[in-house]
């Protein structure tokens, strides 16, 4: 259990997260979601004791972290992580000796599944390749938590599925605790069975798939027929072009006027109304 | 337990071989050493002869620079943990001063069988004034001067990034500035250099450098659990 109270970071005048209070449970798969500079890495390394919080505490099984007290159960690897230049049999060869629960027979059979070259040196790699065999260094660690940053980046669309696939199988087989950052957001529904939306530094949304594809749509109309409507519902963004007016829901569907449409609105489309803000265009 | 002794062999061995810059800084300053011998023996130059063991304190120097700067990142990346990093790292520094001593002793005494008659031949252990007091006691006075030259270089290379490393170098400029143009000072630099090298007695020297490498090690514990990833 992850244990996040009122946890701040600052870096000078800017705040990177900022005041931040949730708990995430056991054996889950959390996405976490937020656009650049929203905080996303910083809190895994937060968690992970790879840095420090300004102010408030995080608990990881009921014992504090920090710097000091980096948590043995749990595995941060950042996608630009420096590795030794050397060739990947070697690394994981290292990573199996200085963690006695790294499991190197599924470490070789995922360098396989992504055709990754053991005899080659880390720096020969893509930076898609990298990345992967950085999320395998930490899949492969057998921790209960695994934190993985942008893990999907630079990945063309075959190796994103084989991730999923594989994500899906080792969390089947070893059920632990995982968080996973991206910008590929309809992509995720395949694995993560939370979300939590960052924005500037807060939580501005923590909610399940199912729960966003139920309460998530758009409704469009005229507008002053639609301003009635809205005044009871959870309005997320809303914009004006003509007359015209689309608003972005996010609340329990409810009886809608027959003059009015009501779509359905995709991940993507959801996050990028959440976090991007209301504008009106007259 | 046991897989935290693993853990610190396994550190130590990844270090060594991830030590590359140092092992070619180190090879060079041993082909100058060569040539110096060549040079000695076939009259090209004079006969002072700098023994050739000796440019291996260079390795001293530079592996702590490299563990501390570079590896403690990498080796973390790999689900490495700061416990092991600490105690694998002393590991390394003990291996190489032990090392180091051994090949300077050994390579003292072959060369002043083979040359001695031929070379003024240099050593720092007779320079030193540990060659006195024997082989076996010039080894340990050795070892202990190299391990607190590996961990003071070892310590203040990681706080070079934060606002007190900065201040530490000045602090330590300033003194040396300070210290050796005013007589009175400059005697307590003497003294300084005198209690961790040259003094006579044998265990003063030895225990002055083990209990500041102690401090400095104990001094860099709390330097390592803030230090960030």
């Amino acid at each position: 259990m992850i244990k996040l109270q009122d946890v701040t970071k600052r870096y000078g005048n800017s705040t990177a997260i900022d005041h931040i209070s949730i708990n995430l449970e056991d054996n889950k798969i959390y996405c976490l979601l937020g656009c650049n500079g929203a905080g996303k890495t910083t809190l895994m390394k937060m968690i992970a004791g790879h840095i420090n919080a300004s102010g408030g505490s995080i608990e990881v099984d009921g014992k504090l972290v920090n710097t000091a007290q980096m948590p043995d159960t749990v595995s941060f690897i950042g996608n630009r992580a420096a590795q030794f230049n050397t060739k990947l049999n070697n690394l994981i060869h290292m990573a199996s000796e200085l963690d006695s629960e790294f499991d190197r027979a599924f470490a070789f059979r995922m360098t396989k599944k992504f055709h990754l070259d053991t005899d080659k040196k880390i720096r020969q790699l893509s930076f898609g390749m990298q990345t992967m065999f950085n999320t395998l260094l930490s899949l492969a660690s057998n921790r209960k938590i695994i934190l993985l940053d942008e893990p999907l980046l630079g990945l063309d669309a075959i190796m994103r599925n084989n991730f999923y696939n594989l994500l899906n199988d080792s969390f089947e087989n070893y059920p632990r605790t995982i968080m996973l950052s991206t910008h590929l957001i309809d992509e995720m529904t395949k694995s993560a069975e939370e979300l939590i939306i960052l924005d500037k530094g807060k939580v501005i949304l923590r909610s399940t798939i199912n729960d966003i594809d139920e309460k998530a749509y758009a409704i469009t109309g005229a507008a002053g027929t639609i301003a009635p409507v809205l005044e009871n519902l959870n309005v997320i963004s809303s914009k004006t072009i003509g007359g015209h007016t689309t608003a972005y829901i996010f609340d329990e569907q409810s009886e809608i006027p027959a003059a009015l449409a009501v779509q359905s609105v995709g991940l993507q489309e959801f996050f990028i109304n959440l976090v991007g803000g209301d504008f009106d265009e007259e | 337990m046991k897989n935290n002794s693993k853990a610190i062999w396994t550190v130590a061995k990844i270090n060594f071989q991830q030590l590359t810059p140092s092992y070619i800084v180190t090879a060079a300053f041993t082909v100058v050493g060569i040539y110096n011998l060549i040079a000695c023996l076939t009259g090209m130059t004079d006969n002072y002869y700098v023994d050739m063991a000796n440019y291996l304190y260079v390795l001293a120097v530079m592996a702590p620079i490299i563990i501390s700067s570079r590896n403690f990142k990498r080796i973390m990346h790999l689900n490495g943990n700061k416990k092991a990093f600490y105690w694998g790292a002393m590991l390394n520094y003990g291996i190489i001063a032990t090392g180091i001593s051994l090949i300077v002793i050994i390579f003292f005494v072959f060369t002043k069988a083979i040359f001695g008659s031929r070379l003024i031949i240099n050593n720092l252990v007779d320079i030193f004034g540990w060659w006195q007091h024997g082989a076996v006691i010039a080894l340990f006075q050795q070892f202990l001067f190299l391990l607190l030259i590996e961990v003071v270089v070892h310590t203040l290379t990681s706080i070079q990034n934060r606002w007190y490393g900065w201040v530490i170098d000045g602090v330590l400029l300033a003194i040396i500035g300070i210290f050796i143009p005013i007589p009175e000072l400059r005697n307590v630099l003497a003294g300084f250099f005198d209690m961790i090298i040259f003094h006579s007695s044998v265990l003063t020297q030895m225990i002055s450098c083990f209990a500041l490498l102690t401090i400095s090690y104990l001094l860099y514990l709390p330097i390592l659990q803030r230090k960030k990833i």
